[in-house]
């Protein structure tokens, strides 16, 4: 019963057995880590005490130009230049010697001594032990004072980096991002992976969505350095790899006319090949000068950007508006679709339709009269899209558009891209926890309430309607380049699915957009050229609901209604689709239109806007 | 049979070579951290860990590891591995304080393992008890290895050992080393290509440090160099040329014996590794004097963990294993590492008080 009882002292039980030949093992174990520990240390003792006399190698990370950003001509959009920066090794510049050494730099730099040697305790916290930059972007003047005076400077060195930089400034900066210095939060979540504090992020744009791509390898150097800390050899180096290029889609040309059209408003264009869903430009109005983030904001131009209610942060391309009567084509394909009407189907527009107790009112208030659906796309008549949006239905309505795309991104990759919201009963139910009113359906029906879609959507929505029903994933980058300008990786178009409805529906529906821009009452008019045929639709979208209809320019900025519009052509072989929104623009039909009018016959014509 | 007096006595030799290694430990870390906060923050854990080790060493072990709450703990375990796999993070944070579950695993398969072979006592291991340790030691190893290969490799030797120390017959020991040899031979160059190329970079290193000497090979270099120079005496506390100058990288975690051997030379580093090899002796030879077979196979399992701690990261400092990224017991820096130490000295001692007491 007692364990121990069962054996003889004389004959261990076999698990004392084994732990006696454990105690042999790691014995000998031990007695090996003791003897190599005595052979390095006593009888190789003076070898490596020489060695670590002599021994001074460091190895230094060399940072990787990033891959350039070209347009579809190949003209540069974002590259590299270099930039000097002012680096100390914290092991030498301290105690008072290194105060001495820092009181010459204040005098080289023109900085006082005591907000230079503050900012080194800073920076020298964050970096621990490796060096510490202080100073970036040094002009060509400083950097040739402290080369001359280096002898009395140890510990101190320029270091040569390559710097982002953007040729296009603010013009293309929603489309291409920027990149910034790496913070400390992210240094410690990544410094596994090799970052190191200065370092640059892709923080928007195709700067961020291609961030790992664009990086490159960083390089490294063995470099020898003597008890001062100053560079005496190079031992060994791997030099840097640069990162994949971008070859975009977008031409410049294009992207930079856009942005000036959108000149003093808040909006965006986006400019879709609809035979392929490539972007020819994607422009939000206004934009920042990336270089601030690459070189530090200004306190004062940082607190501009943040109050201004333009929003110059917000890439408006792929942010969620409600689109107004553009909205219509959707309705209409719905109408066609379920056979609520047919192209010869009017009804009589008096400028209100009753719904139970509840008046909707036309845009017009003295009514359209008779009215089919080519006509009532033309003039964008209310009234009749109440009404097929009422025998339509929510549940048909809601399936068709999120058929069209939109309720989610479009595909495009982008970073930040908004889904954009399409209501039905489901989403009343789970947000406002009430059923579905039938007046709401009507709001919808006319692109109004809580419908919200994006401009670039819209843009990928129209090029289905226009070429034959196929939606295509808006894209703009062609091609990856690696530094040799091989291709590594090409992209092609991708398809995302078909409109559900017939060419018969599409006909009509491109005929009502053709009459929109050159119908006697189009609305779209101010967008129609002599000898090609343009087709569109206006769209103005309320911001904040009113009893009575005021003209935009009487209400103060925030509260004017946005303006839409969008349009397509040759009509009868669409090359080019444009999408223009002008935030709180007032009326589709005159804010917006004119902008696509002149961008087309900038595009057709070589006409170039004064 | 002794009862009384003695069953009260915690065993002085054990907590002897204890403090004297949290001692080392204390001095590294000032040296290796400059003091720093790095440092309070060790200071920290050695004091909670001091007191979880008395408070575990002064409470009855029988009572305390019922098999429910043993199992309760591994589940756990193995739920908190795996969220961490699936948010790819080694750490568990709490209240700001950064927790590696991997270090308490260790601890955890131990206790398991010794449950299972104490439930079926026998002096060989059978299939059904084999069975049984793979099929435990087999998804944490695999949890642990998805995020940190080193610490894998570490559960995995913990289960080898036991599987030896549950007695491996002869026949098929013999057997088991044939194949492996086989294995090794006709498989091995394949295995090699297999490999990825930081894994392959790592053995060719310490195959030829100097070849490699971006790589690993200056790590290898930069400790074999600390260790060297330290020759008799060492350059003092404080002193070390390596660790100033910050040539050393990892000097507060995985090479912290290269500090201490440069800063105390011989005579510290061979103290430092006699002080292992004591405490893993007198923690088998209490492993061999306890009678009671549940705590004496807990006993060996808690050496032959220190064992394996201080031989991989010993031997990798030493170039005479490849380097491997493990804390060295007490004299690395690491808030887990330091707790699951103690605690499991904690537990040694509260079985080594019971070592002429039987129920
Ligand atoms: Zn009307």
């Amino acid at each position: 019963m007692r364990y121990h009882q069962l054996f003889s002292p004389e004959e261990p039980d076999p698990f004392e057995r084994r732990l006696r030949g454990t105690i042999i093992f790691i014995a000998g174990v031990f007695l090996l880590l003791f003897l190599k520990l005595f052979f390095l240390q006593i009888i190789k003792g003076e070898h490596y005490r020489e060695l670590a006399r002599r021994r001074s190698l460091k190895v230094f990370l060399l940072s990787a130009p990033r891959g350039n950003i070209y347009d579809r001509r190949g003209i540069l959009l974002a590259g590299n230049s270099p930039s000097f920066a002012l680096a100390v090794d914290p092991k030498i510049i301290r105690g008072p010697q290194g105060d001495e050494i820092l009181k010459r730099l204040a005098e080289i730099l023109g900085e006082e001594f005591p907000s230079l040697k503050q900012r080194y305790l800073l920076a020298r916290r964050g970096t621990g032990t490796n060096q510490v930059i202080l100073a970036f972007d040094l002009d060509r003047d400083t950097v040739a004072k402290i080369e001359a005076r280096r002898y009395f400077l140890p510990g101190v060195d320029i270091i040569v980096e390559p710097t982002r930089y953007y040729p296009f400034g603010s013009e293309l900066f929603h489309l291409v991002g920027y990149v910034s210095r790496i913070n400390a939060e992210e240094l410690k979540r990544l410094a596994p992976q090799g970052f190191t504090a200065d370092d640059f992020l892709g923080r928007a744009g195709l700067e961020a969505q291609f961030d790992e791509r664009l990086r490159g390898r960083k390089g490294r150097r063995l470099v020898e350095i003597d008890a001062r800390g100053r560079i005496r050899r190079v031992v060994a180096e791997e030099a840097p790899v640069m990162g994949e290029s971008l070859v975009l889609t977008v031409d410049v040309f294009w992207q930079r006319l856009a942005h000036r059209l959108l000149e003093g408003q808040a909006g965006a264009i986006v400019v879709m090949d609809p035979r392929d869903g490539r972007l020819l430009s994607l422009v939000s109005h206004p934009g920042v000068d990336p270089m601030y983030f690459v070189k530090g904001f200004p306190p004062k131009e940082w607190e501009k950007i943040r109050k201004d209610e333009k929003h110059p942060l917000l890439n408006k391309a792929f942010s969620a508006y409600p689109p107004g009567s553009t909205f219509k084509v959707v309705t209409a394909m719905a109408a066609l679709e379920k056979r609520v009407v047919t192209p010869a189907t009017t009804f009589f527009c008096k400028g209100y339709y009753r719904l139970g107790r509840r008046i909707f009112r036309c845009w017009r208030s003295w009514g359209h009269g008779e009215v089919n659906l080519v006509k009532a796309l033309e003039v964008s008549c209310d009234v009749y899209f109440y009404r097929v949006g009422e025998e339509v239905g929510i549940d048909y309505l809601s399936r068709m558009a999120r058929a069209c795309g939109l309720g989610r991104p479009t595909g495009l990759g982008f970073p930040g891209e908004k889904a954009g919201l399409v209501p039905d009963r489901a989403w009343k139910m789970r947000v406002f926890h009430e059923p579905w009113q039938k007046g709401e359906t009507l709001n919808v029906a006319i692109g109004q309430g809580a419908l919200k879609v994006t401009p670039l959507q819209l843009a990928k929505l129209l090029s289905a309607v226009v070429n034959g029903g196929t939606l295509y994933r808006p894209w703009c980058v062609v091609q990856l380049l690696d530094p040799y300008g091989e291709v590594v990786d090409e992209f092609r178009p991708q398809e995302d699915g078909k409109l559900p409805v017939k060419p018969r529906t599409l006909y009509y529906v491109k005929k009502g957009l053709v009459a929109a821009v050159n119908g006697k009452e189009g609305t779209g008019r101010a967008a129609r050229m002599e000898d090609i045929t343009v087709g569109g639709k206006t769209g103005t979208a309320q911001v904040v609901g009113m009893k009575k209809r005021i003209h935009s320019k009487k209400l103060p900025y925030l509260k004017r209604d946005h303006a839409w519009f969008m349009a397509f052509a040759p009509a009868e072989k669409p090359e080019i689709v444009i999408v223009v929104f002008v935030e709180h623009g007032g009326h589709g039909g005159s804010a917006a239109a004119p902008i696509a009018g002149k961008f087309l016959k900038a595009y057709f014509k070589g006409e170039h806007p004064s | 049979m002794k009862l009384g007096q003695h069953s009260l006595k915690i065993d002085g030799w054990l907590i002897l070579f204890v403090i004297i290694l949290l001692v080392c430990g204390a001095l590294n870390q000032a040296s290796a951290t400059m003091g720093g906060l790095l440092f309070k923050k060790q200071m920290v854990w050695f004091g909670l860990g001091f007191l979880l080790m008395m408070a575990i060493a002064l409470s009855d072990y029988q009572r305390l590891l019922s098999p429910r709450l043993i199992f309760g703990i591994y589940l756990f375990l193995l739920l908190v591995l795996l969220i961490l796999d699936l948010k790819h993070t080694r750490w568990l944070r709490i209240a700001g304080v950064g927790i590696q579950p991997s270090e308490f695993a260790k601890l955890v398969l131990i206790l398991v393992f010794s449950l299972v072979l104490h439930r079926r006592d026998q002096d060989h291991l059978d299939l059904r008890t084999f069975g049984i340790l793979t099929l435990l030691a087999f998804p944490p190893i695999v949890l642990v290895a998805a995020g940190d290969l080193d610490q894998g490799g570490m559960l995995f030797l913990i289960y080898l050992s036991y599987v030896f120390l549950a007695g491996v017959p002869r026949r098929l020991l013999i057997g088991l080393a044939v194949i492996v040899l086989v294995a090794a031979v006709t498989l091995g160059p394949k295995v090699w290509m297999v490999l990825k190329p930081y894994q392959r970079a790592r053995v060719a290193a310490f195959l030829n440090p100097e070849a490699f000497r971006l790589d690993r090979g200056y790590q290898i270099l930069q400790a074999l160099i600390a260790v060297g120079s330290g020759g008799l005496t060492g350059f003092g506390f404080k002193e070390g040329l390596s660790s100033r100058l910050n040539y050393l990288p990892e000097k507060h975690t995985d090479l912290a014996f290269a500090v201490w051997a440069e800063e105390w030379g011989f005579i510290g580093a061979a103290t430092v590794i006699f002080l292992f090899g004591a405490l893993i002796y007198r923690l088998l030879r209490l492993a061999i004097e306890v009678r009671e077979p549940l705590g004496r196979t807990i006993l060996a399992g808690v050496a032959i963990m220190i064992f394996w701690e201080a031989f991989i990261n010993l031997g990798g400092i030493l170039h005479l294993l490849p380097v491997a990224s493990v804390p060295l017991p007490f004299l690395s820096y690491g808030g887990s590492s330091v707790l699951v130490n103690l605690m499991a000295i904690g537990l040694a001692l509260s079985i080594s008080r019971k070592r002429y007491s039987f129920r």
